[in-house]
């Protein structure tokens, strides 16, 4: 178990240290050594400020040198200033997590419930009307980009509605929970219908081809023919098996989505880490993105790790490689 | 069976072999000499225990093969078996110990340096559906060994292959079949033709018939027989079925968790066995004097089989030998002449059975009266098995029955096996629709029956036409793809117009048509699509392949990588890469990035390949451990001649089947950084982009939003629907494709 987690964590900090390398790479080499300062400064920086850069980030140094220094940077959690805000990457970053962790912590539920319910459906029932049905919708979010759907939801749901008098959904923004919990999940209910009717397909997929396949296993039949009620069959033996890929993939998109709710951010004008680097593209304001690329990325590492404690802890003959 | 060491002189060997042969022919053909083999196991989450434990599959075992003798191998299942005969063949490296194959010890020798050794010895495997690869005919599998040692030219090949399918007693016009058309016994003997093509001295066989039917594995045992008469083969015979060594072997080596504890002629060691654990093998073989049966109650062994990681002290039979005492516990006991006076059997015993002497402790009906009951009992379980002995020589006739049996079985070859015909019962006329079809062809079939598929890629064709026509559509309109209509596209207030004759889908937010920048958006989609998957599925095939196949370092190194791209949140950085590239073009090295399609397909190529990677990596770790790369191995094939012939046509349908459900997930990453504003720039006409510049009119103009979005949903899911189709036509649930 410790040694589980000893080589878990210790991927963890191999994927960060990597992420650096790539961003240095990206960012700090790509350039080419005379604009680097100049693609950090942002829009018509004064050369004062540019040449404040190459200062600050030892420009001037073989590329080893600028990178320790950057690398010792991150890890005094220094994420960099915005010259062109003239603002701590930092300050920026804090105010953007907790909007983009508002859309997961809503949002995950309600697409693993969705999926694995109607998946769990339509393997126990191949064939029938509900599974079709499952299976079609599935197929139909499935290619659905989040981005269209988004669009749509806002529209019908929100502009339709409320132009024909019934206003349940506000207009797309963000409300901290702090300020009022019951404002924060009212603006948050689509974006969160968004990414989990999106996911939720994907998920539905996954479950029933994961449970066809556990059905058909022998010590499945074996329990049906002991006389074992069937939702016992099909919850603690069939279920429990094929929670497996399901478990590893959550584990993947939770992540994933750290960085990559970037576009229900967008279509939804939630204020979070994804929105934040995005406008920061458009404002061509690199400090930031590295910012959030290395906390994304930090965010992704972390949902990992949790995932696989969790699978360690549900399930004590985790295969330990 | 009995001794056919004089007939070793093979009508095919040259006669330098001849020499050769005669020069040690009293050499033993194969010496195992203190063998061990261990498999290191990952603790698994076993608390509080460190360090590495092994599975001691085999343990300090010795043991010689004499020319043309057939030695049979039993014992339990996980007893060893298997591992011992495939490190006697060298396809496991040893732990310690030796292997010295026909005066050459092999067990240090480089792949390289076994190749030509590969040649002389050769394995028949248990499994004939997993021993045979699927994907490729059947005069190409017992071509193989020719291939791989390049020992006969492409046209004498066939010829080859020709004559030992007949020798074998298979149809010689099925040549070009798949497994799959075959039944399991027909099977079993591709497997064997395929063993004999370069005319091994050795053969392992481990477990050739313990997958048939008994009347099937009669056949099979009588075909191996006669084939040892006429090629003086030797043979390792391993089994867990008593009655079938009996028959066939001339002596018995018993294996109890990775040792060999008892070993000696048939004669002997079935009918007087001295060491406890064989009687209580033997005793479980049923008997057909009722007599005999009654006396020969079944010694019922108490308690499970030991692990093998941790295997008891002293006599490892102990804990469950019914004769065990003090000094078993404490005093491992060697393989030697414990008791009677033939010098050749051995057995690993402190207190071995006397003569004639049962289990149980009580003393059998007089030693005399039971052999004479066990001889008989032998022979009339021989005979059940493998019918007369006397007539079973004739191998062509009593192959036919075999050979002619229907043909029409390719569907489901195990039930039709259970019928065999009479021999001399004319062949079947060729059932024509069986011939030849491969399981490609079959699922192309399957394909082409799906509606749903068959309309996809309907609608997929008609996208890409869309896309094709693009210049024709703005020409017979007469809108240009980037030009602006602020008159008569666009409303008195600048917002974009509606449907109408003019612009039949309307127009967009700069007065442009948009059914010709929706074409032009086509182009872009699909080619991104495709370029980006292509880019994907290359790279991510060749690495899975390598890091699947070449387990290890390559792996570990890989699987890191795989691990960390996939860790990596990729929207994000692809944003990154993208935006630096519109701030300023990238440098590496001779390689400059700049903006446009190429960045979005390099960025979305770079980012997914890992999951391509990781599924082909886990296919090919399954398909690693086949029976048939096995074979191939065990041929002397090349890794990469493994690989390319053996894993990938295997892995092929898993790839393909990705290539269709990742194109529609490259056209939607395409989109959305388009829909960013970091992917195809403007005015180039894009979907994602088209839909991001909409939304500022969801209220006014419905048609800009909506078009663009049907476009992208419908190729999508056109995608979606082709892959799963093929998927299901590939795999289809309940005929296992795989096998
Ligand atoms: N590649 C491997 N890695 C780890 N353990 C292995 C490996 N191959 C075999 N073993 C273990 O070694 C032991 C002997 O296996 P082996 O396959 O030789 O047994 P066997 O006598 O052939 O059994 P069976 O009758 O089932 O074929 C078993 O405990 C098995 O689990
Ligand atoms: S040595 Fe002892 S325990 Fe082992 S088989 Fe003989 S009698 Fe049984
Ligand atoms: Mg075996």
């Amino acid at each position: 178990m410790i040694r589980f987690l000893a080589r878990r964590i210790a991927l963890g900090v191999l994927v960060m240290w990597c992420v650096t390398l790539v961003v240095f790479l990206i960012f700090y080499v790509g350039p080419g050594a005379g604009d680097v300062a100049r693609a950090l400064a942002g829009r018509e920086a004064p050369p004062s400020t540019v040449a404040l850069i190459a200062r600050n980030l030892l420009l001037d140094r073989p590329w080893y040198v600028q990178y320790g220094h950057f690398l010792s940077q991150l890890l005094h959690g220094n994420l960099g200033y915005d010259y062109y805000n003239s603002e701590s990457v930092n300050t920026i970053i804090a105010q953007a997590f907790p909007v983009t962790f508002s859309l997961i912590i809503g949002a995950a539920p309600l697409w693993l419930a969705f999926g694995i319910l109607s998946g769990v459906y339509s393997a126990v029932r191949p064939r029938s009307l509900g599974d079709r049905t499952f299976t079609g919708v599935a197929l139909l979010f499935y290619s659905t980009p989040t981005f269209v759907l988004g669009v749509l939801l806002i529209l019908v749901l929100y502009y339709e509605l409320t132009v024909h008098g019934v206003s349940i959904f506000p207009a797309p923004g963000y409300v901290p929970f702090t300020q009022s919990p019951l404002q924060w999940a009212r603006a948050l209910i689509l974006p969160w219908l968004a990414l989990a009717l999106v996911l939720a397909a994907a998920y539905t997929r996954l479950t029933r081809s994961s449970m066809l396949d556990v059905l058909g296993e022998d010590y499945v039949r074996t329990a049906r023919a002991k006389g074992v009620p069937e939702r016992r069959v099909i919850f603690r033996h069939a279920l429990r098996a094929a929670l497996n890929p399901i478990v590893t993939q959550a584990g993947i998109d939770i992540g994933v989505l750290f960085g990559g709710a970037v576009i229900t951010e967008q279509v939804f004008d939630l204020p979070g880490l994804g929105w934040v680097a995005v406008h920061a593209i458009q404002e061509q304001d690199l400090p930031v993105i590295i910012g959030v690329v290395v906390v994304a990325s930090a965010g992704v590492v972390a949902a990992n790790l949790i995932v696989d404690i969790l699978y360690a802890v549900l399930d004590p003959r985790v295969r330990l490689h | 069976m009995g001794d056919s060491t004089d007939q070793v002189l093979s009508p095919r060997e040259g006669t330098a072999a001849v020499i050769d042969h005669q020069e040690r022919v009293d050499e033993p053909l194969l010496r195992l000499h203190d063998v061990v083999k261990h498999f290191p196991v990952r603790s698994g989450a076993r608390l509080g225990r460190h360090g590495r434990e092994v599975v001691r599959a085999v343990d300090h075992v010795s043991l010689d093969l004499q020319r043309g003798e057939t030695l049979g191998l039993v014992g339990e299942t996980g007893c060893g078996k298997s591992t011992l005969g495939r490190v006697a063949l060298r396809l496991l490296d040893l732990t310690s110990g030796s292997v010295n194959f026909d005066g050459t010890d092999l067990s240090r020798l480089s792949d390289r340096r076994l190749l030509p050794y590969r040649r002389q010895m050769q394995m028949i495997f248990q499994d004939p559906y997993g021993s045979l690869n699927g994907r490729r005919r059947v005069g190409s599998i017992i071509g193989d060994p020719f291939a791989i040692h390049g020992v006969e030219s492409r046209s004498a090949r066939r010829q080859s292959v020709q004559e030992l399918m007949e020798l074998v007693g298979l149809n010689p016009e099925h040549y070009n079949r798949f497994p799959a058309e075959f039944s399991g016994g027909q099977r079993q003997r591709i497997g064997v033709a395929r063993a004999l093509a370069l005319h091994p001295k050795l053969i392992v066989c481990d477990e050739p018939v313990s997958a048939l039917d008994v009347s099937i594995q009669a056949q099979i045992v009588n075909l191996l027989a006669g084939l040892q008469r006429e090629f003086g083969l030797t043979y390792l015979f391993i089994s867990h079925d008593l009655s079938v060594v009996r028959h066939l072997c001339d002596r018995i080596a018993v294996m109890y968790l990775g040792q060999i504890v008892e070993i000696g002629p048939v004669s002997e060691v079935a009918v007087n066995p001295r060491h406890p654990y064989t009687a209580a093998l033997l005793s479980a073989v049923p008997v057909p004097d009722p007599d005999a049966a009654a006396r020969a109650t079944p010694v019922v062994l108490t308690g499970d089989l030991p692990s093998p990681i941790d295997p008891p002290t002293g006599c490892r039979f102990h804990p469950r030998c019914p004769r065990a005492q003090d000094l078993c516990r404490v005093e491992a006991p060697a393989l030697q002449i414990r008791l009677g006076p033939d010098a050749a059997h051995l057995a690993a015993c402190h207190f071995p059975l006397a003569n004639g002497e049962r289990l149980d402790g009580a003393q059998g009906p007089s030693s005399d009266r039971a052999t004479a009951l066990l001889v008989e009992s032998l022979r009339q379980s021989a005979q059940a098995l493998v019918g007369d002995l006397d007539a079973a020589p004739q191998l062509p006739a009593d192959l036919a029955s075999e050979v002619l049996s229907p043909d029409g079985q390719g569907a489901e070859p195990p039930d039709a096996e259970s019928v065999v015909p009479l021999p001399g019962e004319p062949e079947p006329a060729p059932a024509r629709k069986v011939q030849m079809r491969s399981p490609w062809s079959l699922a192309f079939q399957r394909l082409r029956h799906d509606r749903a598929s068959i309309v996809s890629a309907g609608v997929i064709l008609s996208i890409v036409l869309f896309a094709i026509l693009a210049p024709v559509i703005a020409s017979l309109t007469g809108h240009g793809v980037l030009e602006q209509f602020p008159t008569i596209g666009l409303t008195p207030d600048g917002l974009p117009k509606g449907p109408s004759a003019t612009f039949l889908l309307g127009t967009d937010d700069l007065g442009r048509d948009l059914l010709v920048r929706l074409a032009y958006g086509a182009q872009i989609s699909l080619m991104v699509g495709v370029l980006a998957t292509a880019l994907t599925v290359f790279v991510g095939a060749i690495v899975g392949l390598i890091s699947g196949y070449f387990s290890g370092l390559v792996d570990t190194v890989f699987a890191r990588v795989m691990d960390v791209m996939l860790a990596i949140p990729f929207l994000l950085f692809a944003i990154s890469l993208a935006s630096v590239v519109s701030v300023t073009p990238l440098h590496f090295g001779p390689v400059t990035i700049g903006p446009g399609i190429s960045i979005v397909v390099i960025v979305i190529g770079i980012f997914s390949w890992a999951t391509v990677a990781r599924i082909v990596r886990g296919q090919v770790i399954a398909i690693r451990n086949r029976e048939f790369v096995e074979a191939a191995r065990a041929l002397g094939a090349r890794s990469w001649r493994i690989i390319l012939f053996d894993v990938l046509p295997n892995v092929m349908p898993t790839i393909i089947v990705y290539t269709t459900l990742l194109i529609p997930v490259s056209i939607v990453s395409e989109a959305a950084l388009s829909y960013l504003g970091v992917g195809v720039q403007p005015p180039t006409a894009d979907w994602g982009q088209m839909i991001a510049e909409a939304q500022g009119y969801y209220q006014q103009a419905w048609w800009f939003l909506t078009f663009p979005s049907a476009a992208l949903i419908l190729t999508t899911l056109a995608f979606n629907i082709l892959g799963d189709g093929i998927r299901d036509a590939i795999d289809p649930r309940g005929t296992d494709f795989r096998g």
